[in-house]
């Protein structure tokens, strides 16, 4: 993750030219990124949409030596848990319906049902099933490939922090990982 | 070196590298000191070595599904969307107002409710006969009372409170590019609602020249499950569709029994309008309850097919569909 402080100077004189620019070159890993996170590829769209409109408001109000994927990220971020914790105060009160049919928030797009696709729906749920911030923590360091520097600017912590917090998320998703596999191989001695 | 404190059998404190450690020497900038210090202690303790093998496997998992979902993914560029709502801040902001009047909504209906259901959600853990003895009959007027004032405070809030932030006259802003109005992504881009009113199909032909319709116009999109003798040896679900647009892209979605998530597979249609997808069904659980085809491609229409239902594979019956399949 570079300092660029020209793009962010172009940015803050709200150049349009490199705002595009910028959007063409993050849109596609913060939009699955929030797709990963959210699992509802319509929401993360929407996420994604509203992440970039801030960025082009606030961006004014930063200072010129910003680390500028880390704060839009960090915006996404924001968004995304946001998203999470209202869904799950909805879930709880009961006004999501978890089953109805189009606008229900797991959707996932799990590309190639082929040999590995048993493995990858597990992956997915298991990921689904943890704690947003969690969650946040592997997809921005397993998925977006940010090293533990880098998501320290993004979720506001110091590295430390970090590389503790994803110890913990990994051994958690391991733990739940290997139920879901658990609850599978008894389903199959169920059925055959 | 942070490490765990433990004390090995032969009784000598040895420094082990802990779990952090470890997933920074697997995929880390590390120093070099540090890195050859973990894998000589690696090459002597076994413990590790079975420790760093679970993290490696789970990371290497995590990567791999990771990397491989988001290269599999396509958007639709965001550029022009965004670039209209800042050229066109008023309906833009129509649409945050919107979203806000949405979310302010939901929360005043939510929030006097909270503890409400809280109330009965702690109630439903214990057995039932104490939680019957233990309910206070005074509860009863106050939970009424909480309702009523959220039903009055709703309706009040959509009646009046709201109004008063919306603009006025959207179009006298003076913007020079007016755009009708900005919808978000889920609605600007609607999915054709599927009623499970559809009957379920069991055998329907794989191809469209096996096909024979007495109706006149083109024949519907359909998709019927089509696994081989081979493909049943190998535990194979294949379903096949036919009559679709040549080329188009067609996204399958998909209910299986132990999940309420729909999933959704891309597929090509081929230069005949048709499609094949197969997986293989290591259990019964990886039968579907119900799947049909949509075709997704941009500025097409949205043939659907019939949705696929009861499905029998090999020893599996897919369970009759509930609600909760959709």
């Amino acid at each position: 993750m570079v300092m660029d402080v020209q793009a962010v100077e172009s940015l803050r004189a709200k150049d349009a030219r490199a705002f595009c620019s910028l959007i063409e070159r993050l849109q596609q890993p913060v939009t699955a990124y929030l797709h990963r996170l959210v699992g509802n590829r319509e929401v993360a769209l929407d996420l994604a949409q509203d992440t970039f409109l801030q960025v082009y408001k606030e961006i004014e109000k930063t200072s010129p030596d910003l680390l500028l994927d880390a704060w839009i990220y960090r915006i996404a971020t924001n968004y995304g848990l946001r998203y999470l914790n209202r869904r799950r105060l909805r879930l709880f009160v009961g006004l999501d319906d978890p089953s109805c049919p189009e606008d229900c928030n797991h959707h996932l797009m799990v590309p190639g049902p082929e040999s590995q696709a048993e493995t990858r729906i597990l992956v997915h749920e298991t990921l689904l099933k943890m704690k947003p911030q969690d969650a946040a923590c592997l997809h921005l360091h397993y998925g977006s490939g940010f090293t533990y520097e880098e998501i320290s600017h993004v979720l506001g912590m110091t590295p430390e922090a970090v590389r503790k917090r994803v110890a913990r998320s990994v051994e958690k998703f391991r733990a739940l990982y290997e139920a879901s596999t658990q609850t599978s191989k008894e389903a199959n001695s169920n059925c055959r | 070196m942070p490490g765990q404190k433990r004390v090995s059998e032969d009784v000598d404190e040895i420094v082990h590298p802990d779990d952090s450690t470890l997933l920074t020497y697997i995929g880390q900038p590390f120093p070099d000191k540090a890195r050859s210090n973990v894998r000589q202690h690696l090459a002597l303790c076994e413990p590790c070595q079975l420790r760093y093998g679970e993290l490696k496997s789970t990371a290497d998992l995590l990567t791999e599904t990771l990397a491989h979902f988001e290269n599999a993914q396509y958007y639709p560029p965001l550029t022009v969307k965004v670039r209209e709502s800042i050229q066109n801040p008023a309906a833009a902001r129509l649409v945050r107002l919107k979203r806000r009047k949405e979310r302010l909504r939901e929360d005043l209906a939510l929030y006097p409710l909270l503890p409400v259901l809280f109330l009965l959600r702690s109630r439903r853990l214990k057995p039932r006969n104490m939680a019957m003895a233990s309910v206070p009959v005074a509860a009863i007027p106050a939970v009424l009372f909480l309702v009523l004032l959220a039903v009055f405070v709703v309706l009040a809030s959509n009646s009046e409170k709201l109004k008063q932030f919306q603009p006025s006259d959207v179009t006298s802003t003076g913007v020079a590019q007016s755009t009708p109005n900005i919808l978000p992504h889920s609605v600007a881009t609607p999915i054709t609602p599927i009623t499970p009113t559809a009957k379920p199909v069991k055998a329907l032909p794989a191809f469209p020249e096996t096909t024979v319709t007495a109706t006149p116009g083109p024949p519907k999109p359909t998709i019927s499950l089509c696994s081989t003798t081979s493909d049943k040896t190998q535990s194979r679900l294949r379903f096949c569709g036919s009559n679709f647009s040549a080329g188009d892209q067609v996204q399958l979605v998909v209910t299986f029994a132990f999940s309420r998530t729909r999933y959704k597979f891309l597929v090509p249609v081929s230069a005949q309008g048709i499609f094949q997808i197969s997986w293989i069904a290591s259990n019964c659980k990886w039968v579907p309850l119900s799947i049909y085809a949509q075709d997704v491609t941009p500025g097409h229409t949205a043939e659907i097919s019939q949705i696929l239902q009861n499905i029998q594979f090999l020893n599996c019956n897919s369970p009759a569909p509930t609600a909760a399949a959709g």
